[in-house]
Order: C-alpha cells, then structure tokens, then sequence
C-alpha cells in the first residue's frame, strides 16, 4: 500500500493478524451472536474478527506482490528481551512471598543488565538505591499493602515448610 | 455573563493550593519527561495513573493534562540542545532548531520555543473555553446511532492522519477494538475470551495494557538502538530575543496556532501531525524559505506553537464528547472512568469545578512552564545527560508497581509483560500500536450504542443513514476516507510525513 511495505516483515505480519482474528474467531465460536434486532455477546466480536482475517489477508497478498526484500527484521535482542520481560515476571511471581524491597533488588539488578553499558557497579548501585526510593515512596508516602520483607525471608516460614515436609515424610 | 461565573470556579478551583500543587508537580514532571528522550507521555501517564487513585478526581486530572502539556515543552528542549526529539511533537523542532543551537543561538531557540508555546497555549485554553460547552450542548442530544457514527468518525480520522500504512494503522484499531471486548459482556453477563480466568473477567486492565505496550515495548525497541548522547550546549545564553527576532516570530506563531488549535481537535490529529503541518506551510509562506534547515528561527517557532496549541485543544473532544483523540487523551478517559467520572457531554454540567479548573489549570500551567523553562534550563540540560542505561530500569520497577497497584494484583503485572512482547513485536511489524489503544477505550461504547441503535430502529440498520446527523458524520468519514485513498493525495501525504 505504502513504500513501507517490506516482503518478509509484512508477510509475517499479515499472517499474525490474521492467526489473531482466526484465534478470536474460533475462542468466540461459542457466543450467542443473537439477531441483528437484538445482538448477542457474539455479534460485534465476530464481525471484528472477520474484519481482521480480511486485513491480514489484505496485508499478506499486497507483501506477496512485492519483490523480495531482505533484511527487514534485524537482529531480535534476544538478551533484552528476555531480561525485562522476565523481570517483570519475576517481580509478579515473587511480590507477595519476597516482599517489594527485595523483589525491586533483583527486577532492577536483572533488567539493567539488558544494557550493553551495564557495569556491575553501577546496577548494583542503582538496584539498592531504586528499591530504597520505592519501598519508601509506594509504603511510607503512599500506604501501599504491602510487605517490605515478605514470608519467605523469615526463618520461621521455611522451618515450618521444613517440619511440615518432614512430619508428612515420615507419617 | 455565565462564562465569567464559570471562569470564577474554575479559578477558585485551580488555585487552590493542594491543586496548585499538583499542577506543578504535572507540569514539572511532564517537562522532565519530555526532556529524557525514550520516555513519552504515555507511558509516563500510564505509570503515574495508579498514584493519583488516592487524589481527588479534579486534582488528579490537572496533574496528568499537566504532565502531557509539560511534555511538549521539554520535548523541544532536547530537540534543540542534541539533535534528538524528547517527544514525537518536536521532532521537526530539532531541524532549525539544532541549526540554530550550533550558530551559538541555542539561547533564542529556547526563548522562542517557550514563547510561542505560552502564547499558543494561551490561545487554545480560550477556545477551548469558549467552544466546549455548547459542543457539549449539541452532544448532550445524541442519540445512540448518533454516537455511533461519531466513533466511527473519530477512529476513521485517526486513521487517515496517522503516519505510516493505513492499512495497517486500520488492523490497529480492530485489534484494539476486540481487545476492548474482552470481559464480562455488559448486557447478557456472559464472559467473553476470558478462558475462564475470574481475574479477566472486567477485562483486561486498561493501565496493564498501555504500560505494557507503550512503557516495555519502547524500552525494549530503545535497546535495540541504545547510544550515548552528547550535549553540544553545556552553557545556555542569550535568552533574550533581538527585535528583529521578533518580528520574524509573530506570522509564523500565528499561523501555527490557528493551524495546531483547528488540527487538535482532529481525531488523530494532536500535537505531532500539528507541529509537521505548521513547519510545512512555513517552508512555503516564509520570505526566509532558503534559511529553513539551516537554523531558521521561523522553523522553531511554528512548529512549537502549534504542537501545544494542538496539545490543549485535543482536549475539546475528550471533554465534551468523551471521545478520545489520540493516545494520552485515551489515558485521560480511563482516568476519569476509574474515578467514578463518565466521560461524555456530561462532564461540563455535571462537573463544572473539574471541567473549568482544569481549563484554568492549564493556563496557569502555561506560565509555570515559561518560568520553570527559562531561568532553569541549566537544570534541564544536566537531566539530558542522564544515561538510558540507568534510567529505564527505574522505568521498569515504577510499570510493576504501578500495574500492580491498580487491583493489588499480581496478574495485572503477567499481563503487561504479555502486552510489553505484543507491543514490542508489533513495532518489529512496523505496526504503529496507537490506534490500538483508541480502539481499546472505544471498543466497549461503540458495541454498547450500535447495539442501543438497532434495538431503537428494531433491527434495521438504515437507522444510521435516515438521522441526518448520523448521517452526515458518515458521510464525513466516507469522504475522508476516499481522500485518503486517492492516489494523488496519499502521494502528497506520503511527503508531508516524511519531511
């Protein structure tokens, strides 16, 4: 349509879009679509979906036409990548059994080292004194709920993991 | 006269100290923002929305609308000084504006920028006070076919004036749409793609999705570029303009105005395609044509005033209509939605101390910025040097709390780290995720009125094209969508975006 259609990246797009409305399409295959007078939970969203396996395909036919284009992607960073997202991962599964001073200390340490200019110094630094700033700011300013130390930092949350563990062994 | 009683409220309003307060912390916050390049106002606005659920909802609105003006400021600060537009609004700034920066005229630069910027702020803030309550009027008359065909106008127009691939910027917006629909369905109570999961069952969480998408997706697409900048003007002087300055600036900030007030209204429109418009015609008016590109003063200040003059009266549509007009504005909505404000004609009746304290808020903030840009710039320009390096882990620790502190919920934060690889992966496409998430504020409304318009029309459609209002916004978003298909315009739009 543009000049910023690119074969590979617009081919691989149009594809994604239209496994998207297919994905909607199918996962709402179940909603009553009711009548037109008196539309059901499905209506619009099968009609969106439809529209949006049109545009995919659209999108994919008019990347066909092009002659190939090379390189369009680049080089994912997987390293980023996987460093933030995980970190925020990290920081949802661990929030509630760490607490947020310690769970700030390994987000903030993990996602800085997604940097190429990341020095070990300087993240440390920077990991101790953003978690100090938000433990004080989001518990003491702003009353979050929650923990600066959470459950699992306590040495009676494991010794009564570890007794329980142990009484159901030997049982 | 009724505009000077509600003028009275709102200055009383707005100059409360708490709410003064808070408009100087928005506006400084926004500058800061603006300043540091790869930290926009969205994602910005999106972090800081959990923090204001504790405010009043008039306090916490000035701070955000603050933030988002702010921003604009700052972003031609950086733009000017290194070469690097803060903000996506300034980046036609940065070409005359970084010329004029290495003649040495950094000073008159900034001094222009800020001028036009207050002037044109100035401006808005007055239309918008003056157009907004009997646009609202006429809304408050809207039926359901009518609202209706409004969105569509509205979604259409920022398709048409998005930069980039409509087709594309279209898929956007269908996508954001369907995300939208995600939850329980308002009128049968069934659950919608919820996979049977309790925690989706209001849908998906508005501040999750944007922080995700706009806050990790631009870190992550930052990264791929990281490089160290360097400020060319450690020392700013000069401030002050000559008169002949002066006399070069005043067609150009006024053109610039009228063109951003008229272009933020637009759907779509806002700062950025405000501050590309003005530049344009600039080029083709100016008796100085041959100097833009090479440090033209011109080339600074329309730019600048049209972008905040487009910043402020994008708020026209989002006050008086409930209409979001581009990606902050969407925040905005959600904002009000989450302290109990339906956004909608409404909210100039039924919230005159909110609306009218954040039209005057506005203004004073306009001055704040003046004062706060001039005489500390030397403050700013320390902020430029700030690495990303150890900046954007701070942005990641301040998305996790705050996506977790909407709900207490854990899962909020799963679903920005999903959204964070959505986000990420649709700028590897070449999808430009804005629309996205108009389409996910308006998803929701505009099923809930096509449905109310045909159950009111018993099931025919022909209810959208036999009310002449509907009609004629049809009408217009057909006929815009026509232009923009067209050949010879598209080519024409083509080279405006890539100026």
């Amino acid at each position: 349509m543009t000049a910023s259609i690119e074969k590979p990246r617009d081919l691989a797009g149009g594809l994604v879009v239209m496994t998207i409305g297919a994905g909607f399409l199918l996962s709402g295959w179940e909603l009553d679509p009711g009548t037109s007078l008196r539309m059901g939970p499905g209506y619009f969203p099968t009609i969106l979906s439809i529209l949006m396996i049109v545009l995919g395909g659209v999108i994919t036919a008019l990347a066909l036409r092009r002659p190939f284009g090379e390189g369009a992607f680049g080089r994912l960073p997987w390293r980023g990548l996987g460093l933030i997202i995980g970190a925020s991962l990290l920081f949802g599964l661990t929030l509630r059994g760490l607490g947020l001073g310690p769970v700030l200390l390994l987000v903030v340490l993990a996602s800085a080292w997604a940097s190429r200019y990341a020095s070990l110094r300087a993240s440390l630094a920077l990991s101790v004194g953003l978690a100090g700033f938000c433990a004080f700011l989001f518990i003491q300013l702003l009353g979050l709920p929650l923990p600066l130390t959470g459950p699992w930092l306590s040495a009676g949350y494991w010794s009564q993991a570890v007794a329980a563990t142990a009484s159901a062994i030997t049982r | 006269m009724e505009l000077f009683s509600d003028l009275g409220l709102g200055f009383s309003t707005a100059l409360s100290p708490f709410n003064l307060l808070y408009c100087f912390i928005g506006v400084l916050l926004g500058t800061a923002v603006g300043v540091l390049p790869g930290l926009g106002p969205v994602a910005t606005i999106a972090m800081l929305l959990p923090l204001t659920f504790g405010l009043d909802p008039v306090s916490s609105l000035i701070m955000l609308a603050g933030i988002y003006y702010g921003a604009q400021y700052g972003g031609s600060t950086t733009a000017i000084l290194i070469n690097l537009p803060g903000e996506s609004s300034s980046v036609v700034t940065a070409i005359d504006g970084y010329q004029m920066a290495k003649k040495g005229r950094a000073g008159a630069a900034l001094a222009t920028a800020a001028l036009g910027s207050f002037f044109a702020g100035t401006v808005a803030t007055v239309l918008l006070a003056v157009a907004a309550p009997p646009l609202a009027a006429v809304a408050l008359k809207f039926g359901p076919a009518e609202y209706f065909s409004l969105m569509v106008l509205g979604l259409v127009a920022s398709v048409a004036l998005a930069s980039g691939s409509l087709l594309k910027a279209f898929t956007m917006i269908v996508l954001g749409l369907l995300l939208g629909l995600i939850g329980t369905d308002v009128e049968s109570g069934v659950q919608r793609f919820t996979f049977d999961l309790p925690e989706m069952a209001d849908g998906l969480n508005f501040v999750a999705l944007s922080m995700g998408v706009f806050g990790l997706g631009e870190i992550l697409r930052n990264l791929e570029h990281e490089h160290t900048r360097s400020v060319m003007v450690k020392h700013v002087s000069g401030l002050m303009l000559t008169r002949d300055d002066f006399r070069r600036i005043v067609g150009p900030v006024l053109r610039g105005t009228g063109l951003g007030s008229i272009l933020g209204i637009l759907p779509g429109g806002g700062a950025m395609l405000s501050s590309f418009a003005a530049y344009t015609l600039e080029k083709r008016l100016s008796p100085n044509r041959a100097e833009f590109g090479r440090g033209a003063i011109e080339g600074v200040a329309a730019p600048e005033s049209a972008n905040n003059a487009g910043a402020q009266t994008s708020f026209i549509p989002m006050l008086t209509l409930g209409i979001p007009s581009n990606p902050v504005m969407a925040l905005m909505i959600g904002a009000m939605i989450i302290q109990g404000i339906t956004p909608g004609p409404n909210v100039v009746t039924d919230e005159p101390a909110l609306f009218w304290g954040m039209i005057v808020s506005m203004r004073v903030g306009n001055l704040m910025l003046v004062l706060l840009n001039l005489p500390l710039i030397g403050l700013w320009v320390r902020m430029l040097t700030i690495p990303y390096h150890l900046l954007f882990p701070a942005i990641i620790a301040f998305c996790c709390i705050g996506a977790f502190s909407v709900n207490n919920s854990t899962f909020d934060v799963f679903i920005m780290a999903l959204f964070g690889v959505v986000g990420y992966l649709l700028i590897k496409l070449d999808f430009e995720p804005a629309p996205l998430l108009l389409g996910f504020v308006l998803g929701p409304m505009l099923e809930e009125n096509l449905r109310r318009a045909m159950l009111l029309s018993r099931g025919s459609p022909s209810v959208f094209v036999t009310h002449p209002l509907s009609l004629g916004l049809l009408a217009v978003s057909l006929a815009l969508l026509i232009v923009v298909i067209m050949p010879g315009i598209r080519a024409k739009r083509e080279e405006a975006f890539s100026e």
